[in-house]
């Protein structure tokens, strides 16, 4: 099974699929775009060592221009988000990324207004399963350390829903 | 910080006794513990959508609707070619 091609990726994802021993999923992705902020919101803020954040080939951190930012914060009305969420849907407009990793409803609502796909720590979890990066039990298993040992807000019922889809 | 931690910020920085604060505290756990298993009644289908809106609000059973419509568009797309 093949790798995807390239994604940018919130600080969720990250910091919750590491929590789980599952960052080398994100490998998945032969290139995997970050803005300064969220570099500061997880190995700056030291939530995950940069040692970890270096285990990921296609990593690259991007800085982007404070002007144009702004210009776009305005023009999308992004005001309400975080730093690293309205830098991340910069990105993938700036860059043509069309995949998002956000495990956060409202840059989901934003990224889909942009018409770019937002997909979630479950959802990564979902896809290595489907490339055959890991078993069924695997994935199951993931999928509940997500609700029970990640600091991801998910609730079991939600779990049992994705886990249900894959059987 | 610990749970003796944010009680004794919460004295100082509210001006109330501890009672007051930890009677505040139960009863805002209580309703959270409440709405939590109410949406999780709904989401396993034990009460309809209707029901769970009477009890808990429009805006936490859109929100709990929400995230299942989140987790079902990720495996839909996570389990294309």
């Amino acid at each position: 099974m093949g790798a995807e091609t390239i994604a940018v990726a919130d600080a969720g994802p990250i910091l919750h699929l590491n929590e789980i021993d599952l960052i080398e999923l994100l490998n998945i992705w032969n290139q995997l775009l970050i803005p300064k902020a969220v570099w500061a919101e997880t190995a700056g803020a030291q939530r995950i060592p940069a040692t970890i954040l270096a285990t990921l080939k296609g990593l690259t951190v991007r800085q982007v221009t404070p002007e144009n930012l702004e210009q776009f914060i305005r023009q999308f009305h992004l005001e309400a988000l975080h730093a690293g969420e309205r830098e991340c849907l910069y990105l993938c407009k700036n860059e043509d990324v069309s995949l998002l990793l956000t495990d956060d409803l409202a840059v989901r609502r934003a990224a889909k207004r942009l018409g770019i796909r937002p997909v979630g720590s479950l959802g990564v979890i979902v896809r290595g399963y489907r490339l055959g990066k890991l078993s069924l039990l695997e994935a199951r298993t993931y999928l509940r350390a997500l609700q029970h040992a990640s600091s991801l807000f998910v609730t079991p019922e939600i779990v049992e829903i994705a886990i249900r889809q894959l059987e | 910080m610990s749970i003796t931690d944010y009680l004794s910020s919460l004295t100082q920085v509210t001006d109330q006794k501890e009672e007051h604060i930890l009677a505040q505290a139960l009863e805002i756990g209580l309703r959270q513990m409440w709405r939590e298993e109410m949406l999780a009644r709904y989401l396993r289908g034990d009460i309809s959508r209707e029901e769970a809106i009477e009890l808990v609000g429009i805006e936490w059973v859109g929100l709990a609707d929400e995230q299942v419509d989140a987790v079902l568009e990720d495996i839909h797309w996570a389990l294309k070619q």
